[in-house]
């Protein structure tokens, strides 16, 4: 007995300074992210930006969008459409059929009018075979590759072959993007010409209005588990990357809105095709090989591009979703783990690769032990229920602040909610965070790290349900065209 | 456990009640601003009435609401109502921006730059934006440079070349290149004087506005700078002289198109397409077959530009065995097919 509670003991004291590693983390984080986002919006408000296009379009490089597409019928001619209507002077759309089952390409053929295309590659990156390269005579900035189905990466690496432009950027093919986003996310190459890639800020589309592959009129959508995404996402983009991309030690950019130098890309081979997280498994590479060889590089995260995403809206698909993105992590933290403590990797390798282990991948381990000790400890009589419950609260008092800030962070830099309304539903479900939510992300945390655990690559796929490629309706408040 | 209970209880009790005042500052904040927002728009309704009937209501109202009367005029004068300008002075915002300009906070001091672009050249905003390019805060210097833009002052040059030297910011460089051309005609010896010397950042600064202006006094200079031994500089030259179609200009271009720098062959390939003169569609021809994409596909596209020789000279490549210059030439091909269907 005196064992066990010995065991208690010191697994309850080692949790507690885990949580308290966890609160410096995010109090240093939040200090320094404030900063960068201040910054970064007083530059905003400052700058002209849609002038900027028009005064520099000789200066601004060219931009190649790849969009990787399976399975995405309903949904695909209004995101390509999404994507033609960006201002950026010199951009060409190339849109990847990943052996899509559906009618993917029948769409595309009949809304397009395409035609086939002699174009050849200009680099050589291993993929599944090509059926055909598609252009369209009346758009010609459009490129659709025809391919059997080889999974996302393997897709990138096929629009990547032909891409024409130094600059690539990387979407899902049903990301709407702002018709500035490309040219504020193609800034960091600008400012400084040793940037190697740069990350937008992914927000979520359900709520929102969206007619002609725009969004019309941000909104919050009404369900409590596309809420509690949005929050996440807020916390993710203010908090934590804005925080890592200021000291250049950026470990991810999402798959929905990346762009990065074609030429090092194709270089370092493309995308790996044997992960599910091919989006940070290739900016770890960019660091791995800047820092290993002494080249300066610049990983940049600029806080107002704003791509739009359609986030699940069903507890079975968000939790694939998460387990995978979970099952990802492991995997890209494993392959990598040479860089850990490693002064050579900077920042990345002292402090955001830590932060990384300890408090993304191994989070749902701890959380689910802590409180199992804790449970331990009380049914042993070693604690008291009220220290039980004071700990909860502590946790719980913790994690809404950040939750908090990081929704503050948003509001007095970007506010694009503008009713006042979402922002009390926002914060009101911010509460209850702890209460369900927090156990639901993990649990389906634990599923993907067992998954990875086990060796699992598989990919899933998300159900698209076009619900915003509807036409706009004329009264906003009768409509059918968010996502909901 | 090692830690009291009580001060477990004390901390998550006042985390909770942080987290309930935040969360009501942030709901509150928005709700403040929405409801300023649309007395706002109640008040620049009345303000923007009063001031297109010259109602003599104006200047009582303005001096009641003066944020929302400053942002009324200079929107009237980006619309380009000089009338504002004499408003904006009579009521004390020309002389608010001496104060302004020395406000430790680099927001309004950015905005007062931005402010005093919009400015007519009579009231002299010069006066304050000039020592602003050597503020500490690189947002403020960026604001002070796109303002100057529109103010067109030769003096600005000289000022806006040596905040350049002292700071080399990437963007800063961006926006200096616009003001300066929008500047450089007024003082060309400047420009001349930065293209020829000095750092290296102010020397292709110098001489991507001077690519810009076309000034024909600059053209021997220009001709010295492709021999320079910096990669940007000779490139920028090679952009710099393609509107000269003389002997030596041509000379010179021909030149660079041989540069061991693929970059040097590309721009100049490209700025041959201004080059009228049957030696340089032979060139062209041969630096579709270059190594590098960028010189192939910009010779491509300057062969669409030499008439029926260089039509012939992509056909023969579109033929030809190098399967690359024969993707270009086709492209180029095709280019020429859908302008002519589309003429």
């Amino acid at each position: 007995m005196n064992t066990l509670r010995a065991i208690l003991l010191a697994c309850n004291a080692l949790a507690f300074l885990y949580f308290l590693l966890y609160l410096v983390a995010y109090l240093a984080q939040a200090v320094y992210a404030w900063s960068d986002v201040r910054l970064h919006s007083l530059r905003v408000r400052t700058t002209r930006l849609n002038t900027l296009g028009r005064e520099q379009s000789g200066a601004l490089p060219p931009v190649s969008l790849l969009a990787p597409a399976y399975n995405e019928g309903p949904v695909v001619v209004d995101a390509v459409k999404s994507l033609l209507q960006s201002t950026y002077p010199q951009f060409e759309v190339i849109l990847i059929n990943d052996g899509s089952r559906d009618d993917t390409l029948a769409r595309l053929v009949e809304a397009f009018g395409l035609v086939r295309s002699t174009r050849s590659p200009y680099v050589h990156i291993q993929t599944k075979p090509i059926r055909g390269v598609y252009t369209s005579p009346t758009c010609p900035r459009l490129l659709v590759i025809d391919k059997e189905n080889g999974g996302k990466a393997d897709a990138l690496n096929a629009g990547l072959n032909l891409a024409r432009h130094h600059l690539i950027a990387c979407l899902d093919a049903d990301s709407v993007l702002e018709p500035d986003s490309l040219l504020r996310a193609v800034r960091p190459f600008l400012e400084d010409p040793s940037t190697v890639a740069s990350s937008g800020v992914v927000r979520v589309a359900n709520g929102c209005t969206v007619a002609d592959g725009q969004v019309q009129e941000v909104g919050l959508s009404s369900k409590p588990v596309v809420v509690m995404q949005v929050l996440e996402y807020a916390r993710a983009f203010f908090l934590n990357r804005a925080a890592f991309g200021g000291v250049n030690a950026l470990p991810l950019i999402s798959g929905a809105f990346g762009v990065f130098k074609r030429e090092l890309v194709a270089k370092l081979g493309g995308m790996a095709t044997d992960t599910v997280a091919e989006d940070m498994e290739l900016v770890m590479r960019l660091h791995d090989y800047h820092r290993a060889n002494n080249l300066p590089f610049r990983v940049a995260f600029v806080e107002d591009p704003v791509a739009w995403t359609e986030a699940p809206e069903s507890l079975a698909t968000l939790s694939r979703q998460r387990a995978r993105w979970h099952r990802g992590l492991a995997q890209v933290l494993w392959r990598y783990r040479h860089m850990l403590f490693r002064p050579r990797y900077g920042a990345l390798g002292m402090l955001v690769l830590p932060f990384y282990w300890l408090f993304e991948l191994l989070e749902p381990v701890v959380t689910v032990l802590g409180y199992l000790t804790l449970m331990g400890s009380w049914y042993v009589g070693m604690t008291g229920f009220g220290s039980v419950v004071a700990l909860f609260g502590l946790v719980t008092g913790v994690n809404l602040m950040i939750g908090l800030v990081a929704l503050l962070f948003e509001e007095t830099s970007f506010g694009r909610y503008n009713r006042p309304g979402e922002i009390a539903r926002a914060v009101l479900y911010t509460f209850t965070d702890a209460f369900w939510y927090r156990w639901l992300v993990v649990f389906w945390r634990l599923k993907g790290f067992w998954q990875a655990v086990r060796g699992d690559t598989h990919w899933g796929h998300l159900q698209r349900t076009a619900a915003w490629s509807r036409p706009a309706p004329a009264r906003r408040r009768k409509t059918t065209t968010t996502l909901e | 456990m090692p830690i009291d209970d009580g001060l477990l209880f004390t901390l998550s009790i006042v985390l909770i009640i942080c987290a309930v005042v935040l969360a009501m500052g942030i709901v509150g904040q928005k709700w403040w601003a929405r409801r300023a927002e649309r007395r706002d728009r109640a008040v620049l309704a009345r303000l923007e009435a009063e001031y297109r009937t010259g109602g003599p209501q104006f200047e009582a109202l303005a001096a009641q609401h003066r944020d929302l009367a400053h942002h009324l005029l200079l929107e009237r004068l980006k619309e380009g109502d000089s009338t504002a300008a004499a408003h904006l002075e009579r009521l004390g915002f020309v002389a608010a921006y001496d104060e302004g300009v020395k406000n430790p906070s680099p927001e309004v001091r950015a905005s007062t730059a931005h402010n005093l672009g919009l400015l007519p050249a009579d009231l002299h905003p010069e006066r304050l934006l000039l020592p602003l390019l050597q503020d500490p805060h690189p947002v403020v210097r960026e604001a002070a440079v796109r303002a100057i833009s529109t103010t067109g002052s030769g003096d600005a040059v000289g000022p806006i070349l040596g905040s350049l030297a002292s700071s080399p910011d990437p963007y800063l460089y961006r926006m200096a290149r616009h003001t300066l051309t929008e500047c450089g005609p007024h003082n060309l010896p400047a420009l001349l004087e930065a293209a020829t010397g000095g750092k290296p950042q102010v020397r292709r600064l110098a001489l991507d506005v001077l690519a810009e202006l076309n000034a024909p006094a600059v053209l021997a200079p220009l001709l010295e700078l492709t021999t320079d031994p910096d990669l940007e500089i000779r490139l920028r030259a090679a952009r710099a002289i393609r509107f000269y179609d003389s002997p030596e200009a041509r000379a010179a271009l021909l030149r660079l198109s041989e540069d061991p720098e693929w970059q040097v062959r590309a721009q100049a390939a490209k700025a041959l397409s201004w080059v009228g003169h049957e030696a340089v569609v032979e060139r062209l021809k041969a630096l579709c077959c270059d190594r590098s994409y960028w010189v192939r596909n910009n010779a491509a596209q300057s062969l669409r530009f030499k008439g029926q020789a260089g039509r012939q000279a992509l056909e023969d490549l579109a033929a030809g065995d190098d399967a690359y210059a024969a993707e270009r030439a086709r492209e180029s091909l095709e280019t020429m097919r859908r302008e002519a269907s589309r003429a």
